[in-house]
């Protein structure tokens, strides 16, 4: 079953600024640019593939392609769960390459002038949460703009799987203690 | 109408010429090469620069039909300036092959303009560099009076006396070439079957843009036998005999008819075409008796009629996976395609980098997918260039460590399992690893195990971000092309390894799956999970009593029909739980690794089947004995396993622990 953001986006017509989805991963919310966005999915047959990265859930066949879905909970340092019915994959589409990004949730588009969003407090980038590149208030609620490029550089970086690991064991420490 | 003033076939036409004109590029570059060679002798071979002369001349015939005045004039300058060395009136010298390899790369120059729908400029400097080495003539008279027809033979003229010699006039229409009537196979046919004696264009006053081949050819078939042969109507041909014999021109090069079909544009085996046409036969006859056993259900014999009908279902079955084999087998090509190419490449790299460089290539007959040798060359280019550039020392370095100052690029094809394995390899100075460690650490690669490991020292060479240019010469800085061409042997379904030595030399070897699309696979089941197994990797399926396997030194190993191989098991490679723990049996297939026989062992064989195969070429999900991954009708993608690469992955992992690294 699929979600196309635009029809989602039709009662919201006349709005101003461009239009970005809400997702949920753990309790935080976060947004990413409906721009960069090819697809949104129900999570259904993701096939795991043996000694990848443990954030890699594994492959989808998607619109006769071979799909890589990250589970985003585990690239953010969350524990993983089962998806659920409220799960999602949000297929990015960066440079043709597409990769499908597991979230427990993505229900909501909003409109946002780019001046709402300001860049990420100083304390996230120097503890290295690299992977938020501004802040949205909306109604009383802090939406973080997902910084897809980073966390899919970082997944490619042909570094030395030690390195890899140690760095998400890094970035999932201090995110476990952001959200606690 | 397209408004070029070309005509609404003019696409069908022009891919057409890519295609051959892109074999007889070839074909000059590689005649040239071989001139090169004759230098030392002083004297070209005569055969070699007749060859030339002929690609050259198809070019220009081609290329007149569809108007590419640029190409036409090039064509012509360049057979103007062969026929003077073919008749010694022009020296041949170094100068004058040079002049020859420019002329070449300026032709396939302006065949890519045509190929990007790019204007084509008159290549004014080339040109005029080949009027004035044929200036140098002793003998002006070599020039060809003005681009008409040729006289293809000389040797034609006895023979032109006793046989009857006829006229042939053809005028390409899109319907014709649809039809397989085109200009080169009437060529063929008519040389097989007779003296072709002329070819010449005739442009029609009448209608510009319309090209008529006139061709003159002696045999002692009839009219009616020739014209249908070359599948044109008796009106096509006419005698003309009694109108003087055909007087050849002196300057005409004698023409080896046999050799002249050599010209190998793209063609396939009539006897694979015949393959494909007996199996569509069988499907036919296999339908008309499901059609007659259906209208047999309306009567009383029900259950004969079914059985009828399931007899032809699985014969169709068969019939259907005979055509899929046979139309694969047409789409094989040779790699000395893409082999053919790097001579020249070699060549231009060794002169730009100032080294002397000999390319040795074997196994050019191995056959791939024509997809994948066209995807090859790109690859092929960097590498060799990259060992030219990076590897071959300078000729006085050479010589001072004792190594000859002629340096070997090697270029060898193999056929392993379902893929084939290309390997580039130079006797040059290897891969500098402190360099390149150096430059890979703020990219976030350990510097110890660029030192020490080659996989990790070659995704640093590969990555976007690395570049050990110091050296760089004018074609390539590696790393440039590096990532490009992992990239591109990744998207081919392929793997590529790097093995290096200080001042010994480097190898690239690259594994590329000998068909995209479809391969016969093995499905089994492993810890709850379907993977699909290409059958041509599997030597036999076996049931190995638990209780035979041997423990040893970590390792286990099993006695196989006399035989001790070492067992592997998927559960565990994969980190998958067990389905079956307590049967007294596993599952396994024996693997053929290289040489080397392996048993794996999974939870359940399922059956067989033709799998589609995907590649999954994200870095992401990329792992060693997983090559793709298929659909196999429920939405659920099946990982397909190379097991080959998969034992020689678990091999070298067992090596380099028990080499003494942690």
């Amino acid at each position: 079953m699929t979600t196309q953001p635009g029809t989602l986006a039709d009662g919201f017509n006349g709005r101003k600024g461009s239009q970005w989805i809400v997702f949920n991963v753990g309790e935080t919310e976060y947004l990413v640019d409906s721009a960069q966005i090819v697809q949104i999915e129900m999570v259904e047959n993701v096939t795991s593939v043996p000694n990848t990265e443990p954030y890699v859930r594994g492959v989808a066949y998607l619109r006769g392609q071979v799909v890589p879905v990250v589970d985003l909970r585990v690239r953010l340092g969350l524990p993983a769960t089962q998806p659920g019915l409220e799960s999602r994959i949000i297929v990015i589409g960066s440079s043709a390459r597409p990769v499908g990004l597991m979230v427990d949730s993505a229900r909501e588009v909003i409109y946002l002038e780019k001046s709402a969003i300001a860049p990420p407090p100083e304390i996230a980038s120097a503890s290295g949460a690299t992977h938020v590149s501004g802040i949205a208030v909306s109604n009383n609620r802090v939406l973080l703009v997902l910084d897809v490029d980073a966390v899919l550089q970082a997944s490619l970086k042909l570094a030395p799987q030690s390195e890899v690991s140690q760095a998400i064991e890094q970035e999932g420490h201090t995110q476990g203690r952001e959200s606690s | 109408m397209s408004g070029d003033g070309h005509g609404a076939d003019f696409g069908e036409f022009k891919a057409g010429f890519l295609v051959e004109v892109d074999e007889y590029v070839q074909l000059v570059e590689n005649a040239l090469l071989e001139l090169e060679g004759d230098l030392g002798t002083g004297r070209p071979d005569k055969r070699r620069l007749q060859e030339i002369f002929r690609a050259a001349h198809t070019i220009k015939a081609l290329a007149a039909m569809l108007e590419f005045e640029p190409i036409v004039e090039l064509c012509h300058r360049l057979e103007s300036v062969l026929r003077a060395m073919e008749r010694d009136i022009l020296p041949f010298t170094a100068t004058g092959v040079d002049t020859l390899v420019e002329s070449t790369k300026s032709l396939s120059s302006l065949v890519e303009d045509v190929r990007s729908d790019r204007t084509l400029a008159r290549p004014s400097a080339i040109l005029q560099q080949l009027d004035d080495l044929l200036a140098l003539s002793v003998d002006s008279s070599a020039t060809l009076p003005a681009p008409s027809g040729t006289r293809l033979s000389d040797a034609g003229q006895a023979t032109v006396s006793r046989n009857p010699t006829y006229e042939v006039r053809f005028s390409p229409t899109s319907d014709l070439v649809a039809k397989g009537v085109t200009i080169n196979a009437i060529r063929e046919t008519l040389s097989r079957m007779g003296e072709l004696v002329e070819v010449r264009p005739e442009v029609d006053p009448n209608s510009p843009g319309q090209l008529t081949f006139v061709l003159i050819v002696s045999s002692e078939a009839d009219e009616a036998t020739l014209a249908s042969a070359i599948g044109l109507g008796t009106g096509a041909i006419r005698e003309i005999s009694n109108q003087g014999p055909q007087q050849p021109p002196q300057t005409s090069p004698p023409l080896p008819t046999e050799q002249g079909r050599q010209l190998g544009v793209l063609r396939v085996d009539i006897s694979k075409l015949d393959d494909l046409m007996r199996l569509v036969g069988e499907l036919v006859i296999n339908r008309a008796r499901i059609g007659r056993a259906v209208s047999d259900l309306n009567r009383t014999d029900r259950r004969e009629a079914v059985t009828a009908i399931q007899e032809s279902t699985q014969q169709m079955e068969r019939n259907l996976r005979d055509l899929r084999e046979a139309v694969m087998r047409v789409r094989l090509v040779e790699v000395r395609q893409a082999f053919g190419r790097m001579h020249l490449v070699a060549r231009d790299a060794a002169r730009a980098a100032g080294r002397q460089v000999r390319l040795e290539t074997s196994g050019e007959e191995t056959e791939v997918d024509k997809v994948l040798v066209d995807r090859l060359t790109d690859p092929l280019i960097h590498l060799v260039r990259n060992a030219v550039d990076h590897g071959i020392e300078p000729p006085v370095d050479r010589a001072s460590s004792g190594k000859g100052e002629v340096g070997t690029i090697r270029l060898s094809a193999r056929p392993e399992g379902d893929r084939v394995v290309i390997q580039v390899s130079d006797d040059g100075r290897g891969i500098d690893r402190e360099k390149v460690a150096a430059r890979a650490a703020p990219l976030g690669f350990d510097p110890a195990q660029v030192r020490s490991d080659d996989e990790v020292l070659m995704h640093a060479l590969c990555h976007p971000g690395l570049s050990t240019r110091d050296q760089a010469g004018r074609t390539s800085g590696r790393g440039v092309g590096m990532d490009v061409v992992w990239q591109r042997v990744r998207e081919m379904g392929g793997s590529m390894e790097l093995s290096t030595r200080q001042s010994t030399g480097t190898t690239f070897t690259l594994r590329l799956p000998l068909t995209l699309a479809i391969v016969e696979a093995l499905t089994a089941s492993c810890g709850g999970q379907r993977f699909a197994i290409p059958i041509n990797a599997v030597d036999e399926v076996a049931e190995i009593p638990r209780r035979e396997i041997v423990h040893f030194e970590g390792n286990e190993i099993l006695q196989h029909r006399g035989q001790v191989l070492p067992v592997l098991r998927l559960n565990r490679l994969f980190h998958l739980g067990e389905e079956y723990p307590d049967q007294p049996y596993l599952h396994a297939v024996v693997v053929d690794a290289g040489g080397s026989r392996w048993v794996m062992t999974v939870d359940r064989l399922i059956g067989e089947q033709e799998v589609v195969v995907k590649t999954m070429a994200d870095t992401l999900v990329r792992t060693p004995g997983v090559v793709g991954a298929t659909d196999l009708g429920d939405g659920q993608l099946v990982l397909i396993l190379d097991l080959p690469e998969l034992v020689r992955a678990e091999r070298d992992r067992h090596q380099n622990r028990s080499g003494g690294r942690a």
